[in-house]
């Protein structure tokens, strides 16, 4: 069969079967040189972001959300199309009727969105309340019905949090470029395949997946019905540049319109569409100044996606994020560089649109990437501190392929088969105080985990602590797989994501990704109780309320191993404990180092810890040692971090780092040739992921008082950027008392 | 005999701008330099900071080896003024070119010519830092001598190791076109150099002086503005073109 609109592409096997990865191998031209080549944007681009620029200034004055419609409940077809300013837009579809008009997914919990309504001064639509309490259950009131006490008074008292409990649990990657590539139709031909396919024995897992496989067909209709309104027949594939970016953005929209999960991840798309690029610059149907306009207007699309949030949600997961993750570059398995011109078109947006968190731009980098790339991004993050940095080699060595990308911050998944459930974290540091307190809760009193007895004797003993310790991570474990499986049951028969699982194989390969916070809190304080002399101080409940320590302990941060290793053993402890435990649809756990910006609730909601962290003091996020405990400088903390085994910690372990831009380097040049080789020899000692902020305290302390100077300044926190002013007065506190790198020199030593 | 060990002071191992690359930046303790604009004073007592072993500290500096090698970049002893411990710090640098580390130092070439000449051994870079170009100015703002500084730097000069002159230019005490002049022409005598470096005066140090419980004689002594800053490399940059300012 000749499709028309593949003319000019090489390659069988993605012809005959659904498999965006071969096409691309089949078709990508490698870009092997510098930045010279970029364009500047357009006027149109210009006036358009012009304009959505006083959109956000004006969601801004009005304390966050600019409006919502509460009467219509968002699902792919909800609303008619919406424009921004259309003779201006190049690519069209917004996720209601007008730009930042937020709409409400009460599948995943109606009390959330009445909640998130209220905050901002809205009423949810009685008959909408009334649906979905009454008539049509939600995610959230399916997964309330059955948790258990136990699984409730975990939750409360802080030792599992952020759980997907009340809304999406996102962090599933739709393989969006299916939908250029070949069509709806074809892909809905493809499913009904495999729906012809499935055995015909009616057990409960074949029900599920053909009630699963209907439903993406269905979902596969709307996204063709949503395109339409707009103008657009989404049956047949993209026969352009501006086609292919339209129908994929298309294919993001309806994911963004169905879902409101916490990281709605875009994938790895940046070779995919350069071959569509190289294809019309060849031929002359493009230039490279529309060419960029299309990635420009595609990134504005971008950044412009937003949920209706609480602002509890805010504190956990700060800045109205949306985790729109970009991954950029990379290897192939063949040992060509997947890094194209459009992986620098999408950075250069940095540049074109100003900083801006979304989407979240992933360096995807390898030893083996393009030397100009390299140089490339280490000057983007000098000048934006809006990039994150991944171990691509690592990844690639883990099994997950060359067709990877990265969910929310860290997550891999291999693209179009794989998904994961998303778990959230587990509070470490509060599993220790109940290991020496009774398995009670040292801020509410209350018995939640396995009584064991108090460990004897003046001071903690470290053998005792770390037995009890080992019964409670024991206990912990198996409470958290059990919660994370009810809680994805029900996502999936309430809140099933019918349009990304469309875009995805119909068998998969599943992960269960759990998470934990306050690592290097938990090492610390072991350290403390080995090396030092710690007494616990008990209140009239005889629970810890402070710790004295006698003599000095080794700290995490410090390159030294006897606390870094403390830190292995942990979390390799608490993955195999998670393994003893089945985990709902036979996924495979995996687990996370990462907070977002949880590391402030977290703190708060725990006591003082045997480091010498005093009760409600933030952790620190994700992997980092703890703040201004790292004396060795910058390469020691990293050196610490790096020990941490990514093959325990399959879904991803963040590290933040802040270095002031004086201390990279004398000149430009050399800042730029350092920042440059702290990555590289980063990921040489086989550590997994950096956020780079190359900025000066001062600066931030600047924009806390006076926010109004700094609308766009953008920041790294923790596998993600925000916009600083957007953060609470709290985080930005706590962003603030971070470690700054901040180079002594003779002359500069401070 | 038990191991070399060293007085140090800390240790920096992200160094940007002690050498090229990155630098593992290691600040001995003890210097009489006596310096009045010096911000670390806290590094001058001799017996202060803690004693490491050579091996001690090359297992810190080797487990960021990948970071310097890959940089270009290397091992820098600071200080205190490291020609004080000249012994430990010759066999740091001998262990470092073992393993192909690059190595400097960085110092006011205050010490004796033995001391020079046991640090060259393995050197690949001196940072100097020369303090004043008139021996009543250098009297003013040091402890020690110019002509002792100075006959080391031209004892170093013959040995064909790279130099980086550094120099802090103080408003109304070393800012004078006499004294830049001075220094131009003191580099311009000199074959080695490769890099001036103008480090501009600043009083964010001042705090350490009044916790050590130390008189600071630069006491009301502005901070260097970009001014100053402009004018002293363009006078400096008519003996030497490689002139930057920090």
């Amino acid at each position: 069969m000749h499709v028309q609109e593949w003319d000019g592409f090489e390659g069988k096997l993605w012809k005959e079967r659904i498999d965006v990865r071969d096409f691309i191998q089949s078709n990508y031209h490698q870009y092997n040189w510098g930045e010279e080549f970029l364009a500047s944007p357009t006027e149109r681009t210009k006036r358009l972001w012009a304009r959505c620029e006083e959109l956000f200034e004006m969601e801004r004055r009005k304390g966050g959300v600019l409006d919502i419609d509460t009467t219509t409940v968002s699902t792919i077809t909800s609303h008619g199309p919406g424009y921004i300013c259309k003779e201006d837009e190049l690519i069209v579809g917004l996720q209601t009727d007008a730009p930042l008009r937020r709409a409400i997914k009460p599948f995943g919990g109606i009390r959330m969105v009445e909640a998130a309504c209220e905050a901002y001064g809205y009423k949810v639509d009685p008959r909408v309340v009334e649906i979905f309490t009454r008539y049509r259950r939600t995610h959230n009131e399916g997964v309330f019905s059955v948790y258990t006490p136990e699984m409730r008074a975990a939750r409360k008292a802080g030792l599992i949090t952020g759980l997907p409990d009340a809304y999406g649990r996102g962090r599933i990657i739709g393989e969006y470029a299916r939908v250029p590539l070949y069509g709806v139709d074809r892909l809905i031909a493809a499913k009904e395949a495999d729906l012809a396919q499935l055995p015909p024995e009616m057990s409960d897992e074949n029900m599920r997946l053909r009630e699963e496989v209907s439903d993406q067909i269905k979902a596969l209709r709307e996204l063709k019905e949503m395109a339409a309104s707009y103008g657009f027949d989404l049956s047949r594939p993209a026969s352009n540049a501006k086609e292919a970016v339209q129908w994929l953005y298309f294919a993001y929209l309806a994911a963004a319109k169905e879902q409101d999960g916490a990281a709605m991840s875009l994938g790895r798309i940046d070779a995919f569409l350069d071959v569509y690029f190289e294809r019309d610059l060849s031929s002359g149907r493009i230039t490279e100044e529309e060419a960029q306009e299309l990635i420009d207007q595609f990134v504005i699309k971008c950044r412009l996606i937003k949920y209706v949030r609480t602002p509890e949600y805010n504190e956990l997961f700060a800045g109205d994020p949306t985790w729109i993750t970009l991954s950029l570059g990379g290897m192939g398995d063949d040992r060509r560089s997947l890094v194209t011109k459009t992986a620098f078109r999408f950075i250069h947006t940095l540049k074109n649109l100003g900083p801006a968190p979304e989407p979240n731009m992933t360096i995807l980098w390898s030893q083996g990437l393009p030397l100009p790339f390299k140089r490339y991004c280490a000057r983007i993050s000098i000048e934006s501190s809006s990039i994150q940095y991944e171990n691509d080699d690592l990844m690639r060595s883990c099994g997950f392929g060359d067709n990877y990308a990265i969910a929310c911050c860290v997550s891999a998944m291999s693209g179009g088969n794989q998904m994961q459930f998303f778990g959230a974290r587990c509070n470490l540091p509060k599993v220790l105080l109940m290991s020496v307190n009774e398995g009670r809760d040292e801020v509410m009193g209350a018995q939640i985990g396995p009584k064991l007895a108090i460990p004897e004797g003046d001071y903690l003993d470290y053998e005792q602590v770390r037995k009890n310790l080992d019964a409670m991570l024991e206990w912990m474990a198996e409470l958290y797989v059990n919660t994370m499986n009810v809680i994805h049951y029900m996502h999936d028969k309430y809140y099933y994501e019918n349009v990304q699982m469309a875009l995805l194989n119909t068998h998969l390969h599943r992960f269960m990704a759990f998470g934990v916070a306050g690592l290097s809190v938990i090492a610390d304080s072991l350290s403390a109780i080995k090396y030092a002399k710690v007494r616990a101080i008990r209140d009239e409940r005889g629970i810890t309320k402070d710790f004295s320590i006698e003599g000095d302990f080794p700290r995490f941060g410090n390159d030294d191993d006897r606390v870094d290793l403390i830190a292995k053993e942990v979390v390799c402890s608490f993955i195999e404990k998670l393994r003893k435990h089945r985990a709902y649809r036979d996924a495979e756990h995996t687990l996370s180092i990462l907070t977002i910006t949880s590391n402030v609730v977290y703190g708060k909601k725990t006591g003082a810890t045997p480091d010498g962290r005093k009760a409600g003091e933030a952790f620190a996020p994700g992997a980092n040692p703890m703040h201004e405990r790292d004396m060795l400088g910058a390469l020691a903390a990293l050196n610490s971090v790096s020990k941490l085994p990514y093959s325990a910690c399959k879904d991803g372990i963040s590290n933040t780092f802040c270095i002031v831009p004086e201390s990279l380097g004398t000149t430009w040049e050399e800042q730029v040739d350092n920042a440059f080789y702290l990555v590289e020899g980063y990921f040489m000692k086989g550590a997994h992921h950096l956020n780079l902020n190359v900025i000066r305290r001062e600066k931030l302390e600047d924009a806390m008082e006076h926010p109004e100077k700094y609308p766009t300044l953008t920041i790294r926190v923790s596998g993600y950027a925000v916009n600083f002013v957007k953060l609470t007065k709290e985080q930005q506190r706590e962003v603030i008392a971070r470690t700054f790198h901040a180079q002594r020199s003779s002359h500069k030593k401070m | 005999m038990g191991e070399l060990s060293g007085r140090i002071h800390s240790f920096e191992s992200f160094g940007g701008v002690d050498g090229k690359g990155i630098r593992y930046v290691i600040f001995l303790q003890g210097c009489s330099g006596g310096c009045v604009f010096c911000h670390n004073a806290d590094t001058w007592d001799m017996e202060g900071g803690t004693e490491f072993t050579v091996s001690e500290v090359m297992k810190k500096v080797e487990s960021c080896k990948p970071y310097l090698t890959l940089s270009n970049g290397g091992v820098t002893v600071s200080g205190g003024e490291p020609l004080n411990q000249s012994m430990f710090v010759a066999e740091l640098f001998r262990r470092c070119r073992e393993i192909g580390i690059n190595t400097a130092i960085d110092t006011s070439a205050y010490g004796t010519m033995s001391d020079i000449d046991l640090v060259s051994e393995n050197l690949d870079l001196f940072l100097i830092s020369v303090k004043h170009t008139t021996d009543v100015g250098h009297r003013q703002l040091t402890a020690f001598e110019r002509r002792v500084a100075w006959d080391n730097i031209r004892h170093i000069d013959t040995k064909g190791i790279p130099m980086w002159i550094r120099f802090v230019v103080i408003p109304g005490l070393t800012d004078s076109e006499g004294v830049l002049r001075g220094l131009g022409e003191f580099v311009g005598s000199l074959s080695g150099v490769r890099r001036v470096e103008l480090i501009p005066y600043h009083t964010l140090g001042a705090h350490k002086w009044r916790e050590l419980g130390m008189e600071n004689r630069l006491e009301g002594v502005p901070p260097a503005g970009d001014e100053h800053m402009d004018r002293a490399a363009n006078i400096m940059r008519q003996y030497f073109s490689n002139v930057i300012v920090l």
